[in-house]
């Protein structure tokens, strides 16, 4: 059983007389250790598949399964537990550090102050983001926000990770050391799916989503379309 | 076989076995063919021989060679116009497009079918690490793995593009 799945989703949104389908028939699948990357420029709907898969946005038609459980209806039980959507904008009431804010979402369930601190400081070393804990968050760079974020996403140790361009405003030689992070955030076992608005490398599998139509290996045993160029033998290095 | 030699100066039959290392299944080329390359390279002027290695071994002459000034020139010029040619895939796509050019289902079947493989290219794309210590294959590495990102970016727009135009006919 995968562990996040998407069945026909379809997801529309109304504005006074414009109705824009936002996801249309998009379908995946997850399982852990899972690293795909969904590549969509700007309103290609990369943001609304994200957060149907978080279980924030019910869907108009189709389903959302995360470890087998409908997500459509009873979202709050898995978001922010089982599920960490990684944002790097921090809002000021959450704290005056970088821990603070990491620390925010244990504190919120219940955890004692000192094991919420210890574990930010684990997500943080984990996410290479030590050197921001004491800082301010409107302090960091681009990329240390990014890691900060990803920190938060990972101190409820989630099984699913889900990302909205990581690579956003991240300088060209950080890139590398980010998608590297989340690669081995994958191997480790964590699912990781993220939408970028480049070509990225690390990924297992990359999507394209184009006007809320996702296109691509959406499951990977079943790919059915043959690559237009026949691949040459790999190189002996 | 220039660029081999340029890698490390060695004598025929070794650079032929780096050779078949790297490319065999791209190109076989017999280890007899070397030496007609290198004589064509001694010819051309863009290698040499490396001096007083020419009669090393007892059994047979094994000459060593290595790239003259002009054949690191060439070289370097060579590479940088492999970078912007793909005459391949150029060539195919005219002229897979132009035969089905009046047909737009099997247009964008093509299209669906280079988007597919442009998307499993990318997923190949090998995340680097970003390491200050990189040696200079690393770094090389890195620039190809980069350049062939911008240019999978570039293809994927024009699909974009491309089934955007066909929707509106």
């Amino acid at each position: 059983m995968s562990l996040l799945v998407l069945e026909r989703a379809t997801k529309r949104f109304k504005s006074g007389q414009r109705e824009t389908v936002a996801l249309e028939d998009a379908s995946l699948e997850l399982d852990a250790g899972d690293c795909v990357a969904v590549y969509g420029l700007r309103r290609s709907g990369r943001t609304t598949l994200l957060r149907v898969a978080a279980g924030i946005l019910p869907l108009d038609e189709g389903t959302v399964r995360f470890g087998g459980r409908d997500l459509s209806g009873r979202a709050a039980h898995a978001l922010g537990v089982e599920i960490g959507y990684c944002s790097p904008s921090f809002d000021p009431a959450h704290g005056g550090t970088v821990t603070d804010h990491v620390a925010v979402a244990l504190l919120a369930r219940g955890a004692g102050r000192t094991r919420a601190r210890e574990r930010a400081e684990e997500a943080l070393e984990r996410a290479g983001a030590s050197a921001s804990a004491h800082l301010d968050p409107r302090e960091l760079h681009a990329d240390e926000s990014m890691r900060a974020g990803i920190a938060r996403a990972l101190v409820t140790r989630p099984r699913l990770l889900l990302l909205d361009e990581p690579t956003n405003g991240v300088d060209l030689l950080e890139r590398d050391a980010i998608l590297a992070l989340l690669r081995e955030l994958a191997d480790s076992g964590t699912a990781v799916l993220m939408t970028v608005g480049e070509p990225v490398a690390g990924a297992d599998r990359v999507l394209a989503l184009d006007r809320g139509r996702l296109r691509g290996e959406a499951v990977p045993e079943q790919a059915s379309v043959l690559p237009l160029r026949p691949r040459h033998a790999e190189p002996v290095a | 076989m220039l660029a081999l030699v340029i890698e490390q100066p060695s004598y025929g039959y070794e650079v032929w076995q780096r050779f078949d290392a790297r490319f065999s299944g791209l190109l076989d080329v017999g280890a007899s063919r070397i030496y007609q390359a290198f004589d064509a390279l001694l010819d051309a002027g863009l290698i040499e021989e490396v001096p007083g290695t020419a009669h090393v071994s007892r059994r047979q002459p094994r000459p060593s060679y290595r790239a003259t000034a002009a054949g690191r020139r060439q070289h370097r010029a060579w590479v940088v116009q492999e970078l912007h040619r793909d005459p391949d895939r150029l060539e195919l796509g005219r002229r897979l497009l132009a035969s089905v050019a009046d047909d737009a289902v099997a247009l964008r079947e093509l299209i669906d079918r280079y988007e597919q493989a442009c998307l499993d290219e990318m997923a190949q794309l090998a995340p680097a690490h970003a390491d200050a210590d990189a040696n200079g294959a690393a770094v090389a590495e890195r620039l190809l793995a980069e350049e062939r990102r911008l240019v999978l970016e570039a293809r994927t727009k024009w699909i974009l593009f491309a089934r955007r135009q066909l929707e509106e006919r």
